[in-house]
C-alpha cells in the first residue's frame, strides 16, 4: 500500500479501471444511439449515417487517451491526481478537506462493476476531482481514508456538529445521538461506547416505494417527458404519415364508444392526460429515488438511491451550511416534507435527485431525525415570530395596484377583454394573506430559521457558526412602511442565503446585530 | 491563545509591507490621531436611513460610523462623466444617422426628445447621484463586525463578523491614483459576498482597517 510522503514511486501512481475507456466509449455510443437508429432508419440511402459514425471516432481517442493520462495516488494527508494531455495538472487533494464525496454508476457501469467518484472541496462550483471510474473497492478506499483523516487531522471539525461541545478532548469519539441540545440536556448515545465511524452505520430513514409514488403524482416531469415525444415525433414527421392521421381521425370513434357521449370526451380527454403524466412522472420518481436511504455514519450523512442509475453521497454534518425544509402545498394534505443540505463544495452533477437529504419524508418523523442530522438544528416550536403586522396589507395593495395598472394597459389592446385580468384578484388577496401569515423567523442559540410562503412552504435553517455575513436590505418600498429584509449568507453556493423579508425595520437591524455578534463568537470550520 | 512572538513577527512583516508600498505623502487633512484602546462595544444603533451628523473620515475602530474621504465624490463623479461619455458617444453615432437619414421624417422630434431625456439622466447619474452615494457612505469597525452601510435608494447594512473574514487586499486603481484613495476589499467565504468592497479611503486609512481587522483574525485561524 502506498502511504509514505517520499519521493514518488512509480508504482505507488494508480490508475482507474482498465476497462474505463471501453466504457466511456460506449457511452459515446449509447449517446448518439437513437439519432443513429433515426439517421439509419430514415434517411436510406444518403451517406449521413457515414458522416456519424465517423464522428465517433474521435470521443472514442479522447476516452483512451484520458485513461492513459489519468494517474492518481494516496499519500499519508492527501491524494495526488494527475490529469491532462495537452495541459498537464497535478492536484493534491487534502483528505480533510475534503467536503463531500458522490458515488454514481448508471446501468452501464453496474454492469462492469465501476463506480464514478468525485471528490469536492470547499473551492468553486467544479468538484475537485472525478474518477471515472473505479472499482467499488477503491472507492471504499478513498472514502475510508478521507474519513480516517478528518477524525485524526480535525477533530474541532468533527464536534462542530454541536458548537457547545466544541471543547471536547480530541480523542473521544462523539455519537451523533450522544451530543447535547440547545436545552443542555443529554441524548442517549445511540450505540453504547465509541462508534467505529467506518463501520457503523445507522440508519435513519428509509424512503418507502408509496411516498415516491406520492412525490412523483405531482411532479410535472411527465409533461416534459411527453412534449419531448411530442417534439421528436413532429421532428420525423410522423404526423404528416397517412397512417398518424388515419389513426387520429379514428381516436373520436373509439374514445367516445368507450366514455360515452360526446359532452365526456373533452374532459376525460384532459384527465387521461393528466392521469397519463402523473403516471410517467411517478416512473421517473421512482426511478430516480428507489430505495432512498439516509444513515447516519457518526460525524457524516450518507445518503443512496436510484434503480438504474445508483448514487450515493457522504456529507459530512459539521459541514452542512444552510438546511432547507421544503413542505410544498400538495404534499401537506400527506403530512409529507422534504429536507435538502446546502454544503460548501460544488455539486458534481446539480441534479434533483441529489441534492436531497430526504427527498420525502412524514412530518413526524422529521424532528426525531434532525436531532441526528444537524441537533442544533432542531426546530423551534414556541420561539416563532411572525414578521411587520401590516405585511399583508402591503402585499394586497401592490397586487391591486399591479392588477388595475395592468389592466388598464391592456385595456388600451385588447377592450372589454381585458377586465377578466381582475379575476385573478381573488386568488391573489388568498395568496398575500396566507404568505403573510406564513412569513416568520426564530432564534435559538444555535440556530436561526426563516420560515417562507404559503405555496412551497419552505423553512431555512442556519446554525449561527455558519454564518458568513449579515445584511439589513431597505427599499423604497420598505422605507414606506418602515420595514427592512434580513439576508444572512452562507459559505453554500446554491441556495446559500436565508432571507426574512417584511420586518419591522428596527427588529431587522436587531435580529442583524444580534447574528453578527453570536457568528462572531463562533470559530468557522468550512 | 495570543503568542506574543507571531503577534510581532506579523506585525514585523506588515511593516515590511508598507515599505514596500509606500504610501504617498499626504497633501491634506490634520495628522493621524494615535490608536487608543479600541471601545469594545457598540454606540447606540443609528436606524438605516440614518446619517449620523458628526461622522469623520479619521477612522478608529471604536464602533462609530466614519465617512469616505471627500475626494472620493470627485473620484465618483469622475467615473460618472467617463461613462456618461461612453454612453452618450455609443448612442450618439446611431441617433446622428438617424437623424439625418431622409425617411426620418416626424421621428426627428422622437430622437431630440430622447436626447434630451437621456442627457438629463446621464447628468443626473454623474453629478448629482454621486453626491447621495456619499452622503449614505459609511462604515464602522467595532469588537465584532465591520459594518458597512450604503445605497441611495435600495440601502444596505452589510455586517461581517470579523473572525468570519479571510482575507483583505488593498488595492489602488488608476483613478484613484491621481486622488490618492485606495479601495480595501474584504474577503468573506460567503457568495454573493465574497468579495466587499469599501471605497474611497486613504491608503494608510486603508492599511490602517485593514491591521485592525487582521488582529482578531490572527488570533482564530480558520
Amino acid at each position: 500500500m502506498p502511504s509514505e510522503h517520499g519521493p514518488a514511486d512509480a508504482r505507488d501512481w494508480r490508475r482507474l479501471h482498465p476497462l474505463s475507456p471501453i466504457v466511456g466509449a460506449l457511452e459515446t455510443l449509447a449517446g448518439y444511439v437513437i439519432p443513429l437508429t433515426v439517421v439509419l432508419v430514415f434517411s436510406r440511402g444518403s451517406r449521413f449515417e457515414l458522416l456519424i459514425i465517423l464522428s465517433l471516432i474521435p470521443s472514442v481517442v479522447f476516452q483512451v487517451v484520458r485513461y492513459f493520462a489519468f494517474h492518481y495516488r494516496f499519500t499519508e494527508s492527501e491524494i495526488i491526481v494527475r490529469s491532462g494531455v495537452v495541459r498537464r495538472t497535478t492536484r493534491h487533494v487534502p483528505y480533510e478537506r475534503i467536503q463531500n464525496i458522490d458515488l454514481s454508476r448508471n446501468v452501464l457501469q453496474r454492469a462492469f462493476g465501476l463506480n464514478q467518484l468525485s471528490l469536492e472541496t470547499a473551492s468553486g462550483k467544479e468538484p475537485e476531482a472525478v474518477f471515472r471510474w473505479v472499482t467499488g473497492t477503491e472507492a471504499r478506499e478513498i472514502r475510508a481514508r478521507v474519513q480516517a483523516a478528518r477524525l485524526t487531522a480535525q477533530p474541532a471539525d468533527r464536534v462542530d456538529v454541536g458548537a457547545h461541545v466544541r471543547g471536547n478532548p480530541a480523542g473521544k469519539e462523539i455519537p451523533a445521538g450522544g451530543e447535547t441540545l440547545p436545552g443542555g440536556e443529554a441524548l442517549p448515545p445511540a450505540l453504547p461506547g465509541g462508534v467505529d465511524p467506518l463501520a457503523a452505520a445507522r440508519p435513519l430513514h428509509r424512503v418507502p416505494l408509496s411516498d415516491l409514488a406520492l412525490l412523483g403524482a405531482f411532479s410535472p416531469r411527465g409533461a416534459a417527458v411527453f412534449a419531448a415525444v411530442f417534439g421528436f415525433g413532429w421532428q420525423l414527421g410522423v404526423y404528416e404519415t397517412p397512417e398518424f392521421e388515419r389513426w387520429i381521425r379514428s381516436v373520436p370513434d373509439w374514445w367516445g364508444a368507450l366514455v360515452g357521449h360526446a359532452a365526456g370526451i373533452a374532459v376525460m380527454t384532459g384527465l387521461a392526460a393528466v392521469v397519463l403524466t402523473s403516471l410517467v412522472s411517478i416512473v421517473i420518481s421512482v426511478a430516480e429515488n428507489f430505495g432512498f436511504e439516509l444513515a447516519d455514519v457518526g460525524t457524516e450523512l450518507r445518503t443512496k438511491g436510484g434503480l438504474l442509475t445508483q448514487h450515493a453521497s457522504t456529507i459530512p454534518k459539521g459541514r452542512i451550511q444552510i438546511l432547507h425544509l421544503v413542505a410544498p402545498l400538495h404534499l401537506r394534505p400527506f403530512g409529507r416534507v422534504r429536507l435538502r443540505a446546502g454544503t460548501a463544495g460544488g455539486r458534481a452533477q446539480q441534479t434533483v435527485g441529489r441534492s436531497w437529504i430526504l427527498p420525502i419524508v412524514p412530518r413526524e418523523k422529521l424532528t426525531k431525525l434532525l436531532e441526528s442530522i444537524q441537533p442544533t438544528a432542531v426546530l423551534p416550536d414556541a420561539e416563532w415570530m411572525g414578521v411587520d403586522p401590516n405585511t399583508g396589507r402591503r402585499m394586497k395593495r401592490r397586487l391591486v395596484l399591479w392588477t388595475f395598472f395592468l389592466a388598464a394597459a391592456l385595456f388600451w389592446k385588447l377592450g372589454l377583454w381585458a377586465l377578466l385580468l381582475l379575476l385573478v384578484l381573488p386568488f391573489g388577496i388568498v395568496y398575500a394573506d396566507r404568505t403573510a401569515r406564513h412569513l416568520g423567523y426564530a432564534v435559538t442559540s444555535e440556530a436561526v430559521f426563516a420560515r417562507h410562503g404559503w405555496l412551497y412552504g419552505r423553512t431555512q435553517i442556519v446554525r449561527l457558526s455558519k454564518i458568513q455575513t449579515a445584511s439589513v436590505v431597505e427599499s423604497p418600498f420598505d422605507r414606506k412602511w418602515k420595514m427592512a429584509s434580513l439576508v444572512v449568507e452562507t459559505a453554500s453556493p446554491t441556495g446559500g442565503s436565508l432571507e426574512v423579508p417584511y420586518l419591522p425595520a428596527d427588529v431587522a437591524q436587531e435580529l442583524q446585530r444580534h447574528l453578527s455578534r453570536e457568528a462572531s463568537r463562533r470559530q468557522f470550520h468550512w | 491563545m495570543t503568542d506574543r512572538n507571531h503577534r510581532d513577527e506579523i506585525r514585523d512583516e506588515r511593516e515590511g509591507l508598507n515599505a514596500a508600498w509606500p504610501a504617498p505623502t499626504r497633501t491634506h487633512g490634520p495628522e493621524p490621531v494615535p490608536e487608543p484602546e479600541p471601545a469594545r462595544e457598540s454606540a447606540p444603533e443609528p436606524r438605516i436611513g440614518e446619517i449620523p451628523p458628526d461622522a469623520g473620515c479619521e477612522f478608529r475602530p471604536d464602533g462609530r460610523f466614519y465617512r469616505l474621504e471627500p475626494s472620493w465624490l470627485q473620484l465618483a463623479r469622475l467615473r460618472g462623466v467617463i461613462g456618461a461619455l461612453v454612453f452618450g458617444g455609443i448612442l450618439l453615432v446611431p441617433s446622428v444617422l438617424a437623424f439625418f437619414a431622409p425617411q426620418a421624417g416626424g421621428y426627428r422630434k422622437l430622437i431630440v426628445v430622447t436626447w434630451i431625456v437621456v442627457a438629463l439622466l446621464l447628468l443626473v447619474r454623474a453629478w448629482l447621484w454621486p453626491r447621495l452615494a456619499y452622503r449614505r457612505y459609511l462604515y464602522r469597525v467595532d469588537a465584532t463586525r465591520i459594518q458597512i452601510r450604503r445605497g441611495v435608494l435600495w440601502r444596505e447594512a452589510l455586517d461581517i463578523p470579523r473572525n468570519r473574514i479571510q482575507h483583505t487586499d488593498v488595492t489602488q486603481d488608476l483613478l484613484e491614483r491621481s486622488f490618492e484613495l485606495s479601495h480595501l476589499i474584504v474577503h468573506t467565504a460567503g457568495t454573493t459576498n465574497a468579495a466587499v468592497r469599501l471605497d474611497g479611503l486613504r491608503q494608510e486609512t486603508a492599511f490602517r482597517i485593514r491591521d485592525e481587522l487582521l488582529q482578531v483574525s490572527t488570533d482564530d485561524a480558520v
